[in-house]
């Protein structure tokens, strides 16, 4: 009944027809992308590493948190510590999870944001829960900006769900000072792949 | 009637503290006159986004039908609101029938204009509002003053108070930081018992039958990925045609609210958990009628970015509350009267029509036109203040006739000499709120009769 009611009501009102604009990426392009990402990357909080090839990886993840204390990943390179992967589990246990690794597919220039759809990971709830976070992107990957970025998500399945993560949780509600780690991750690295040769995905 | 111009009086008694707030908020201007400034194109993004939405508003019910076709075929369930009540009565049938007792809520101007929480409250649930500063207005029993930043006029020290009473966090304590994590300590475990999750929705795409929040704090993805039960709940104006918008609006969206590059989060929900369920309410409450006039229908294009309230200079200096009404600033100036004309008819006059509203809008919303037309109609239906309304006869009076305005404008040199006492007295409502400037010492009439002839 309401249904009816507000499409009458939106009939009634219309007004004339305005044409759709062409899609337009206005040309925009970063002389050095990569540089782009990576000054962007740090300036809304994210820890960047690069390395040459995916055997840099476990290294860099050791590295930037030595002491974690559980470990969810979802790469080969890294192991999981103290949580096995399992998709069915009740995702309320993800609030221990002190760290996870996944892949990111479609990094952004423009704004750091990385492209995270479901297929990367078991559960949104993990990626969410967990305490801090490591999202692993190729440079080869990178795109310059969110014209390009919707443009192959478009061309994909849309995921269920799938998220642009920028850096990591943050807020600046209290007399507008800038605090990281507002509810979710605390701290997040990108690790990127330089050399795409070596890629397996 | 709301008394803007008497609740401006309040705020402003506290002279340290308006210039406080008022510091706060340009500070956030300045951040997104930075960011806009690495844009090159970003006067053809606010063009298209304008275009984009006009486009939308033109074809509202087919999108909105194409939305409910998709979505559907995703397993979300989607309801249509005719107004604030339909939508507080779906809401609560979803959450009664499957006995939801707590429920964590992100941001969504739309539930508070709906008053959701008092409706839920009043029927045994209990909504926590999880962003921080919506978190902290709640527990101060306050709505938001601010579209993006609900806490902007509260200061450190009293969050420290309200959490030290609370939270328990240590009296005196009033370090961001410490209070952030204290916020972090208490909301996390609201999500593991919630049984459900309420978030309001930043964009729907027609195409795909999706929606799209963008949050910096994840509240809006820890309050949905946990519980069975999701609710999005949108105003019917939030559609894009075509995912690909998103690319448009996504780069408009965070840099006009807060400077940053793009919000922490972008999450795209295109259906229900494994086992769950995901609902999708659309809401009218009004919006047909704005739809409706042609004046008025391009504030339908509004994201909610915030930008116009931060720049204006009368939002600055008398605070969201001030208002009365749940959008604040320029855009709620021309929202709210459309609601009400009456209970608003002061809105529109709280504006200088300086128009930095409409240069920082990101939908190129003609703010500034729109608040002028909306005094037209509240002199129109007789809403107009009796003294303003007397003294605008008056001006009209001056400055209709030449003869008259001319004899004023001579006289007015001896503006100066005039006691004060014959401007700034309370029969003159104008003069109560302004400074004169001093005349100029040679009239533009005079100038231009003297100009060089050649
Ligand atoms: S009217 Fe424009 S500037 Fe104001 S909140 Fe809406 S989109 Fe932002």
């Amino acid at each position: 009944m309401s249904r009816e009611t507000i499409l009458a009501s939106i009939r009634a009102a219309l007004p004339p027809g305005q044409a759709l604009p062409e899609l337009d990426n206005f040309g925009l392009h970063y002389d050095d992308p990569i540089q782009q990402f990576i000054t962007t990357a740090e300036a809304v909080g994210a820890n960047l590493q690069s390395v040459d090839n995916r055997g840099g990886i476990a290294a860099a993840v050791q590295a930037f948190l030595p002491g974690a204390s559980s470990i969810l990943s979802h790469v080969p390179e890294v192991p999981c510590k103290n949580f096995t992967r399992d998709a069915d589990r009740d995702p309320h246990a993800y609030s221990d999870l002190d760290l996870i690794v996944v892949e990111g597919l479609i990094p952004v220039a423009e704004n750091a944001a990385i492209w995270v759809p479901d297929s990367q990971y078991d559960d949104h709830a993990a990626m969410v829960l967990t305490q801090h976070q490591v999202i692993i992107v190729r440079a080869s990957d990178l795109v310059d900006h969110m014209h390009q970025a919707y443009a192959k998500v478009a061309a994909a399945e849309v995921p269920r769900f799938g998220f642009f993560l920028s850096g990591p949780t943050k807020t600046a509600d209290i007399e507008q000072s800038l605090v990281l780690g507002a509810q979710g991750t605390r701290s997040l690295l990108i690790i990127m792949i330089r050399d795409e040769s070596t890629s397996t995905i | 009637m709301i008394d803007h111009a008497q609740h401006a009086r309040n705020f402003t008694a506290n002279a340290e503290r308006t210039a406080w707030h008022d510091d706060a908020l340009w500070f956030v201007r300045e951040k997104r006159d930075k960011a806009t400034k690495l844009i090159p194109e970003w006067e053809e993004l606010r063009e298209q986004a304008s275009q984009v939405k006009m486009h939308m508003l033109s074809r509202l019910d087919h999108y909105l039908e194409e939305f409910e076709r998709n979505a559907t075929a995703r397993g979300i369930q989607v309801h249509w609101a005719e107004d604030a009540d339909a939508h507080n009565r779906i809401v609560h049938a979803i959450l009664e029938r499957k006995g939801v007792k707590n429920i964590v809520k992100s941001k969504s101007m739309l539930t508070e204009e709906c008053h959701l929480n008092p409706y839920l409250a009043e029927r045994g649930m209990d909504v926590i509002d999880t962003d921080l500063g919506e978190r902290i207005v709640q527990m101060r029993n306050e709505p938001p003053s601010h579209l993006v930043m609900p806490a902007i006029h509260i200061k450190k020290a009293e969050i420290g108070d309200l959490f030290h009473e609370q939270l328990g966090t240590d009296a005196g304590a009033d370090d961001p930081k410490y209070l952030t994590e204290a916020a972090r300590q208490h909301l996390r475990p609201k999500y593991l018992e919630a049984d459900a999750g309420i978030t309001g929705v930043n964009f729907a795409i027609a195409d795909t039958g999706g929606i799209v929040v963008c949050t910096n704090e994840g509240n809006a993805d820890l309050g949905t990925s946990l519980p069975p039960i999701q609710i999005h709940c949108m105003g019917m104006e939030k559609l894009l045609p075509r995912l690909e918008h998103l690319g448009v609006f996504t780069r408009l969206l965070a840099r006009s609210a807060t400077g940053q590059p793009i919000t922490t989060f972008t999450s795209h929900f295109h259906g229900p958990k494994p086992g769950g369920e995901m609902h999708v309410v659309i809401v009218n409450n009004g919006r047909s009628a704005i739809l409706a006039k042609p004046e008025f229908r391009r504030s339908l294009s509004c994201i909610r970015c915030a930008a116009c309230l931060n720049t204006c200079p009368i939002y600055r200096r008398s605070g969201g509350y001030s208002y009365g009404s749940v959008v604040p600033g320029p855009i709620g100036s021309v929202l709210s009267p459309a609601m009400d004309l009456e209970k608003y008819a002061a809105l529109p006059f709280a504006s200088t029509l300086c128009g930095s509203c409409t240069d920082v809008c990101p939908v190129k919303i003609d703010l500034h036109d729109q608040l002028l037309a909306w005094r037209k109609y509240v002199v129109k239906e007789g809403y107009l203040d009796k003294g303003k309304a007397r003294q605008m006869k008056m001006a009209g009076k001056l400055l209709s006739s030449p003869t008259l305005y001319r004899t004023a404008s001579f006289l007015s040199k001896g503006m100066k000499l005039v006691p004060r006492v014959l401007l700034y007295n309370k029969k003159n409502k104008w003069g109560m709120e302004r400074e004169l400037p001093l005349p100029a010492k040679r009239r533009f009439r005079d100038l231009y009769r003297k100009r060089p002839r050649s």
